[in-house]
């Protein structure tokens, strides 16, 4: 009797914690941020959405990008966060083909799907599910020095050839005019992407991505023939080969050197002196009857096919998707929310960075995230090598198309 | 002992007839375990690895000898690599003549002499990180030390970790201060080894300077010398720390080295198959100079 | 003596001899005397172009606290601690036991075992590289954590101590081990009693030599550990290169921090550490 009686009393306990428990899920969260202000934003998010919901909890974990990018091949394979931080396009295809991230469609209500535009919205759909959240996305211009601009006598481009021929009278005032750091080679991806998307237009620049055009084709070296006007008229900054970005944006800050072009998180690395007399402006037309294209890679977050606890994941990231929540994660981090309906944050050149790069046609995630890391890493390589030695171009072309035939075997 | 025996007196248990024979087996079991999970294993599965082509997330392909072939015949980064390593290879075999130079310019004797020779070592004990940093600001082609002294001596400023000419070399520079380090305190413990009465028979003979430094000082350091020789072959072919900090592998590959080439191939590219490929290659390179050394070795330790 | 000893010579050669030295040694050590002045420079001077004169203001206090306040430098330098130690210590006592069972006695596949000890020791990192990496995510899944870099640091170091351990103890006489036999005494209890204070300098020596490598290591931090929380301090160093690009004052302190430890431990056990690097090497 007594033995019954205390084991019902046990059952009933356990049976109450465990509905309790039902209750208190957990969420981890492994976020990559690239500054304190970075990490501030997603607590903040956090904290807002844990009191929204108190039943859930979120553990973050901090990455800085380059360990995510690694480590995250590992977790997906093995015991997975339930919230991840990756990019839109060819990167999360890469993963959604062998079914490593959770479908979230249910989400994605039509109301939301209204709200992101069709835009974003394919930026994270494969086959017509969708399988992620575009929580920021960042833009790219021409960021330049008004002031040198206007002591050489230069106006903003409206053409390709006014920007090559701008180089010449900067070099004769003595003015390095593109500014360049191309030790990591991704910034050259930026002049390759652009000029592509001006000169060929978005359908060829992503079939070029997508393996459908061969990386010899005339089309692709009509691209670097532009590019040899501008290494012909001596533009770009010496010895980028071995500088950082931000030794190279140093020169544009010191005056020395007139432009960059560069996504908008350089706004957070230019200084009090130099800030002022910077301005953006829209990378310029080479054809005018190709429709503008814009380089904006978006940043999603994802919910691992493995995750423990994708019912609430699946909540934190509706929660992500507000046009509220966005709005305050990006506010101090100076980058743009994907929701449009959030407000930019309030900075003269991130606004005027936004705007110029809003009504585009289409938008490009830029070479590393669009094509296959095999390909990607010998291209920018090969960019690079290209602007120090422009008569290597065949066999650079041959390289990378040998990889991509590779990457691509269709 | 004497415990066990008082409580079990009719049979001595099976550790203590047999402890001599059970004993060494265990001594080593833990060393065995770990170096074999941990060195052994991967050996044979980079091999087996070399052989499939695997992005590591999808499906491991088996390809053969695809890869090898691919590295031979297709990748001209490969050669680049195998090149540059050839330079270290030759520029680190006159690592040990250098640092004879400077064990004889520093063998003497003294309680300041002792410091002074520490701090000539301490370039080994850094790490090569730090020493890529120092020597990337060396080099550095607008405000590295090098060019301000080349501007001071109105010589023309030069770009070396820039070009795809000079850039190798730049790095083997670096490398060599503290490979010539660990050869001087190699030569200087052994010129301290050598037997004085050797020394004064022959000066008393009149055989001094150059003679007595070649025909009688060289072949007693010997045993230093192969070891010199050894850890230069060994650390050139280890390069990774220097080309991943100084320059990346960069300009465009052209100062990469199969240690790194491997690494960027595996993590940039992600190819593991061909990145296990390459490694091979590398083994393949230093399993000459284990030959080397264990037909050295080998006899002089079979007692 | 080679060459000949300098307090024969006259009073000018000796004096030129230490002249040359001294001036030698400012020639050789310079890029670690011009990182140790950019680290306690002012930014000032940074911004204005003074990167290797003598520094205007001295912020020794000032950049070294902001190389700690700025970033997770103390948790590296923790890291890199624990790390080293745990695994320098579990390569001695691991190579000690082989290096005693390998030297002193004779069984079959002994010399094998020596063979396959050297060899390892020579196998390229790359080699390694990605099942050992694999190994610590699913078999043993310490990956991300310290004690993947110290299982992997005690397992390889052991190769190149066990060789030199089995030289050093292949040295000591074989009658004070069959005295211990004769006198009844265990195997285990030789080792631990016998051998294990007859090898301390041997010990000191691996200590000095194994914590300069492990500490120093840079590519298995790079492989095996991603968050902040277990890196080590030279791959601490080299990701903080990324926000500490154009501050070069911190970078150089921040490398002069990183590298002070094996500096440190080789000043205080120099002979040990020349003993070391020496010993096993010339016996072989």
């Amino acid at each position: 009797m007594k033995l019954s009686h205390s084991l019902a009393c046990l059952l009933l306990g356990t049976s109450a914690l465990a509905a309790s428990s039902a209750f208190a899920g957990t969420v981890v969260l492994n976020a990559s941020v690239a500054s304190a202000p970075d990490r501030d934003a997603v607590n903040g998010a956090v904290a807002s959405f844990e009191k929204a919901n108190p039943d859930i909890k979120v553990e973050v974990n901090f990455y800085d990008e380059e360990s995510n990018k690694t480590a995250i091949r590992n977790w997906l394979t093995t015991s997975p966060p339930d919230i991840i931080k990756w990019y839109a396009g060819n990167k999360m295809a890469q993963f959604v083909k062998p079914g490593l991230l959770a479908d979230v469609s249910d989400i994605w209500t039509p109301q939301v799907k209204a709200e992101f535009g069709p835009g974003m919205v394919d930026s994270i759909s494969v086959d017509g599910k969708q399988y992620g959240m575009p929580t920021s996305y960042s833009t790219w211009a021409i960021y330049y020095r008004k002031d040198v601009f206007a002591a050489a006598g230069v106006a903003p481009f409206k053409t390709f050839d006014d920007l090559v021929a701008s180089c010449k009278v900067f070099r004769a005032k003595g003015i390095t005019p593109v500014a360049l750091g191309s030790k990591a080679p991704w910034p050259l991806a930026g002049w390759f992407d652009y000029i592509d998307l001006r000169q060929n237009g978005y359908a060829f620049h992503m079939d070029l991505m997508n393996g459908k055009v061969s990386w010899t084709d005339d089309k692709v070296k009509t691209v670097f023939a532009d590019w040899k006007k501008m290494v012909d008229a001596n533009c770009f900054a010496e010895n980028h080969t071995n500088l950082a970005w931000r030794e190279g944006l140093a020169m544009m800050n010191q005056g020395q050197a007139a432009m960059m072009l560069m996504g908008n998180y350089l706004i957070d690395s230019l200084t009090p002196e130099s800030e002022p007399v910077t301005e953006a402006m829209s990378f310029p037309t080479i054809d005018p009857t190709v429709p503008r294209a814009e380089d904006a890679p978006i940043e999603t977050y994802h919910i691992p096919a493995k995750a423990k606890n994708i019912p609430d994941a699946k909540k934190f990231l509706a929660y992500l998707g507000q046009a509220d929540v966005q709005m305050q994660m990006t506010q101090a981090y100076h980058i743009l929310p994907a929701n449009p309906k959030a407000k930019p944050p309030e900075n003269r050149l991130l606004q005027e960075s936004a705007s110029l790069a809003s009504g585009a046609q289409s938008y490009a995630q830029f070479i590393d995230r669009d094509t296959a890391d095999a390909v990607s890493t010998i291209a920018m390589t090969g960019f690079q090598e290209f602007l120090v030695h422009p008569d290597r171009l065949g066999r650079i072309l041959q390289n990378i198309d040998r990889a991509a035939k590779r990457a691509y075997p269709n | 002992m004497v415990s066990n025996v008082s409580t079990n007196t009719f049979a001595p248990s099976l550790w203590k007839r047999y402890q001599r024979r059970l004993a060494p087996p265990l001594f080593v079991a833990p060393a065995l375990i770990m170096f074999g999970i941990f060195v052994i294993w991967p050996v044979l599965e980079s091999l087996w690895l070399s052989l499939h082509d695997w992005d590591g997330i999808g499906e491991n392909r088996f390809v053969g000898l695809d890869n090898y072939v691919e590295l031979f015949r297709d990748d001209p980064v490969f050669w680049t690599a195998l090149k540059n390593n050839i330079y270290w290879l030759v520029a680190f075999l006159f690592a040990p003549a250098f640092g004879l130079a400077l064990a004889l310019f520093l063998n003497q004797a003294g309680l300041a002499m002792r410091f002074v020779k520490s701090l000539y070592f301490m370039p080994f004990v850094i790490s090569q990180v730090v020493v890529g940093l120092m020597f990337g600001w060396f080099f550095n082609a607008e405000f590295g030390l090098l060019n301000h002294i080349l501007t001071a001596l109105d010589l023309p400023k030069i770009a070396l970790l820039e070009d795809e000419r000079f850039s190798t070399f730049a790095i083997i520079a670096a490398g060599l201060w503290p490979q010539v380090a660990y050869c001087m305190i190699l030569y200087l413990t052994g010129l301290t080894a050598i037997n004085p009465e050797l020394i004064e028979a022959a000066r008393m003979e009149g055989v001094k300077g150059w003679k007595l430094l070649w025909h009688i000082v060289l072949p007693q350091l010997l045993p230093a010398t192969s070891i010199a020789v050894i850890v230069s072959v060994v650390g050139a072919l280890r390069s990774f720390d220097l080309v991943s900090v100084m320059t990346g592998g960069g300009p465009y590959d052209s100062s990469t080295v199969l240690a790194y080439y491997m690494y960027e191939q595996t993590f940039g590219a992600l190819r593991i198959g061909y990145g296990a490929a390459i490694a091979t290659c590398l083994f393949l390179l230093m399993d000459v100079c284990v030959v080397i050394y264990l037909l050295r070795s080998l006899p002089s330790n079979k007692r | 003596m080679f060459p000949a000893p300098i307090t024969n010579a006259s009073a000018k050669a000796r004096a030129g001899y230490h002249i040359a030295v001294w001036i030698g040694l400012i020639i050789w050590i310079l890029p670690i005397i011009a990182v140790a002045l950019t680290s306690i420079r002012s930014v000032q001077d940074l911004n204005a172009g003074n990167y290797w004169g003598w520094p205007t203001e001295t912020m020794f206090v000032e950049n070294y606290r902001k190389v700690f306040t700025s970033s997770p430098m103390l948790r590296f330098l923790l890291n890199s601690t624990v790390i080293t130690l745990v695994s320098v210590c579990g390569a001695i006592a691991l190579a000690t036991m082989a290096g005693f069972a390998l030297s002193k006695y004779r069984f079959p596949g002994s010399t094998a075992l020596l063979a396959l000890f050297i060899t390892g020791n020579f196998v390229p990192f790359q080699m390694l590289m990605i099942p050992v990496r694999d190994l610590s995510i699913h078999v043993i899944p310490v990956y991300d954590t310290i004690w993947a870099l110290i299982l992997f640091h005690i397992a390889f170091q052991t190769g190149f101590c066990t060789l030199f351990m089995r030289n050093f103890i292949a040295e000591l006489p074989d009658e004070l081990i069959e005295a211990a036999r004769v006198e009844g005494v265990g195997e285990f209890k030789i080792f631990w009693h016998v051998i294990v204070p007859l090898v301390r300098p041997a010990m000191a020596a691996l200590f000095v030599l194994v914590f300069t490598f492990v500490w120093n290591d840079f590519f298995w931090s790079l492989v095996l550990v991603q968050s902040d929380s277990a890196r080590p301090v030279t791959a601490g160093l080299q990701a903080l290169r990324e926000t500490w690009t154009t501050t070069w004052h911190l970078v150089s302190a921040g490398s002069l921090l990183a590298a002070m430890p094996p500096v440190i431990v080789f000043f205080l056990m120099q002979r040990q550490f020349i003993a070391g690097l020496t010993f096993g090497a010339t016996k072989g």
